[in-house]
């Protein structure tokens, strides 16, 4: 055997063996990945942190026999800090727990108006959860939310990660990556809104009831779905929204797909004025108007703009009224006034300053009705 | 002096100083143009590529004038032999500062992304051992494998395009906002980005061409300040100034916002550890291989082929011995000086009294 034979021999012998015995080689049957995570305050203050594990036998049943409503099981831990509380459940599952499947994070109301960043930042610290994890608030118990069988038999976390990647299901409701909310509550530029989800308990399905909408790093207020949509509009989401409007009496116009594009502009007057320019497809008209003539159609256009105009006005006030800047209009002033604003300064000048918004609207498709 | 140097071709040179330019701190770079000029920290590398530009230059004019002969090896006769030998001595402390300073951030990414539970010092042994066994062979086999691992590159380069999925423009900031006093000093801290091209001091004595090495040169600092500043505007369009600062690794986080459902992209950032970690492997034994060749030149006793062993031992201690990557950050301006000296200042003034000694008819 020459030397080099022989190197290479007990070079191979050596990495086989070290390589085998590898401290961190796991075989995936031994491991317990968490699907969602919840959390709440307990009563004593803690963090009460609840995991959503799902059981694969029962997620992939035989197709003469549909699957039971539970496919998946809960536990729960408290600790001082998420962490902690994050240790002490992995005391509980049969397997390794393995986070990096975490699909979706839901906060308890009362943790985002208190302190969402010390309990959420040390989860991306450890880069132990994935970095698109879907972030949402909820005024009920996280926890419990989490925990709740569906109609449809879907695992609550896969049904609320599929709500989020369809375009056509965001109508009222924007999500929110886990890196974008750390991004938003670092720059002071903009801040961050999160997804708010409710339970039906009649119909048992997940209801998307708007956003939160936060100042700085805390939860300030709650933007219902209506007003959802006119934010989503004036951000320039590319959700599919649909909005009806009333244009003449006892008569409405319901127009969908629509699309927006803002332009903002910094006026003389240290006014921001926002330029919304939005199409969408007429849906209906409860009139049954026939024929669509342009001047009719210019009608409603101008009806639609206003409707909208008034709406994005008292939305702004809200916001305004609870100095929270979801739409980055602090982004767009530190361009205009490089240097000029600090962070601070911009919370002082946010709630009263100017705001003005103009619409122009117009229909790209009115159907197949002439 | 020491046996013959042997020549590669022009494709194995780029890769030879390519892969290391590009590797060495592509995972961090944006930190040091934010934390030194703020939300335009971009502008800091076009700056740093232009200072980098004499490097370059000096390392061609000694190419020329001294064909085949390395700096290393026309120190002593330049300067005389203790003099020379204290300057080779500073260089080459300097290139193993330069590898351990890197194979320690390896180390601290293979730790903290996939192998939590292993000990550090056998992710350490595994490591330097193979690059070790690897730069035994020397600059031609080196050199091979970083031309076999150059497609990495491109999943690197496509990796920092879908990542712009989420750029976001209200993100940048305006243009030009700190004075051109701030603007020169964050050129100068981004200086260490492209310490891995002093490597063609000796480099260039592997290429049958001077004037192709020198042009190849170039064409690697065009092409890593290129994608540098594509990946620095990318990372700053998703985080924004401020969010950038939050990670010790922004590109690697900005490639984990990557998100195309149920594709195998899902975990993008797993894939950029992927091909960087390998192009970092062939990083360091491209380190060790040229530090083995110096070490043979100062002291032809050591073998080119024994000496890795040596150093392999030396990088070991010392990845063991820094704590965490935090001691590096703390102390780079330390390292930022350090390689000035080595890399442009000893070398231009031994290029000045080189010229000189000519001048004169005595020498």
């Amino acid at each position: 055997m020459s030397h080099h034979c022989k190197i290479s021999f007990l070079l191979g012998l050596f990495l086989s063996l070290g390589l085998a015995g590898c401290w961190d080689a796991e075989e995936i049957e031994t491991k317990t990945f968490t699907s969602g995570l919840a959390l709440d305050f307990d009563a004593e203050g803690q963090v009460k942190l609840t995991a959503q594990i799902p059981i694969p036998e029962l997620m992939l049943p035989a197709a003469s026999h549909p699957g039971p409503a539970k496919n998946f099981y809960m536990i729960t831990a408290q600790g001082r800090t998420s962490l902690e509380a994050l240790d002490r459940l992995s005391t509980k599952t049969p397997g390794t727990l393995g986070t990096i499947q975490t699909k979706v994070i839901i906060i308890n109301q009362q943790i985002a108006q208190e302190k969402p960043i010390t309990l959420l930042d040390p989860f991306v610290r450890m880069n132990i959860f994935p970095a698109n994890t879907f972030l949402l608030v909820t005024k009920e118990d996280a926890g419990q939310l989490l925990g709740q069988t569906l109609s449809s038999h879907i695992l609550p976390s896969f049904y609320l990660v599929g709500i989020f990647q369809k375009a056509n299901k965001q109508e009222f409701v924007y999500p929110m990556p886990f890196w974008q909310f750390l991004a938003r509550i670092d720059d002071p530029g903009i801040d961050p809104y999160l997804p708010l989800i409710t339970y039906e308990q009649e119909e048992k399905v997940y209801l998307l009831a708007g956003l939160g909408v936060f100042s700085g790093q805390r939860l300030v207020s709650f933007l219902s779905p209506e007003e959802a949509k006119i934010f989503g509009l004036l951000s320039a989401k590319q959700g599919d929204i649909m909005l009806s409007f009333p244009w003449r009496e006892n008569r409405r116009v319901a127009v969908r797909h629509l699309r927006s594009r803002a332009k903002l502009r910094w006026e003389d007057s240290n006014t921001i004025s926002i330029l919304l320019n939005i199409t969408g497809y007429l849906m209906e008209e409860t009139g049954a108007t026939i024929p669509l003539t342009p001047a009719l159609l210019q009608e409603m256009e101008d009806k639609f703009a206003g409707n909208i105009k008034n709406e994005a006005e008292a939305l702004l006030q809200s916001l305004q009224a609870v100095n929270s800047d979801p739409l980055g209009l602090g982004r767009f002033a530190r361009w205009h006034l490089p240097g000029k604003i600090s962070e601070q300064e911009w919370r002082t000048l946010y709630p009263t300053l100017p705001l003005k918004v103009e619409v122009r609207f117009t229909f790209t498709s009115t159907g197949l009705v002439r | 002096m020491s046996s013959p140097t042997p020549q590669i071709p022009n494709s194995l040179f780029f890769s030879l100083v390519f892969i290391p330019v590009l590797s060495y701190s592509f995972l961090y770079f944006p930190l040091t143009g934010v934390l030194t000029i703020g939300g335009d920290g971009y502008l800091a590398l076009p700056l740093a590529m232009l200072m980098t530009l004499p490097l370059l230059l000096l390392a061609h004019f000694w190419a020329k004038q001294n064909n085949g002969q390395t700096i290393l090896e026309q120190a002593p006769l330049i300067i005389g032999r203790i003099p020379g030998l204290l300057f080779n001595l500073v260089y080459l402390a300097f290139l193993f500062g330069e590898t351990l300073v890197f194979s320690r951030e390896v180390v601290s990414l293979a730790a903290d992304f996939a192998l939590g539970s292993t000990p550090r010092w056998a992710i350490t042994l595994f490591l330097i051992g193979a690059t070790v066994y690897l730069s035994c062979y020397g600059i031609p086999t080196v050199a091979r494998l970083a031309t076999f691992l150059l497609p990495a590159v491109l999943v690197i380069f496509f990796l920092v395009l879908l990542g712009f999925q989420h750029w976001d423009w209200r993100n940048m900031e305006p243009l030009f906002r700190s004075s051109p006093r701030i603007y020169l000093a964050g050129g100068w801290q981004n200086l260490y980005l492209f310490y891995p091209l002093g490597l063609v001091y000796q480099a260039s004595s592997f290429s049958p061409n001077h004037k192709s090495a020198f042009r190849l040169s170039l064409l690697v600092l065009f092409l890593t300040t290129a994608l540098y500043l594509l990946t620095f505007i990318g990372v700053l369009g998703v985080f924004s100034t401020t969010g950038l600062t939050r990670y010790n690794w922004p590109t690697l986080q900005y490639t984990r916002t990557i998100n195309m459902e149920f594709l195998l992209l899902e975990q993008a950032g797993l894939l950029l550890l992927l091909a960087w970690g390998v192009l970092s492997y062939s990083t360091i034994t491209i380190f060790l291989a040229f530090l083995a060749h110096g070490l043979s030149q100062v002291w032809p006793e050591l073998s080119a082929r024994v000496s890795p062993l040596l150093l392999g031992a030396f990088l070991i201690a010392g990845v063991l011995f820094i704590p965490n990557i935090n001691h590096i950050r703390h102390y780079i301006n330390l390292f930022q000086l350090g390689g000035f000296l080595a890399l442009f200042l000893l070398p231009a003034g031994l290029w000045i009294i080189a010229l000189i000694k000519r001048r004169k008819p005595s020498a």
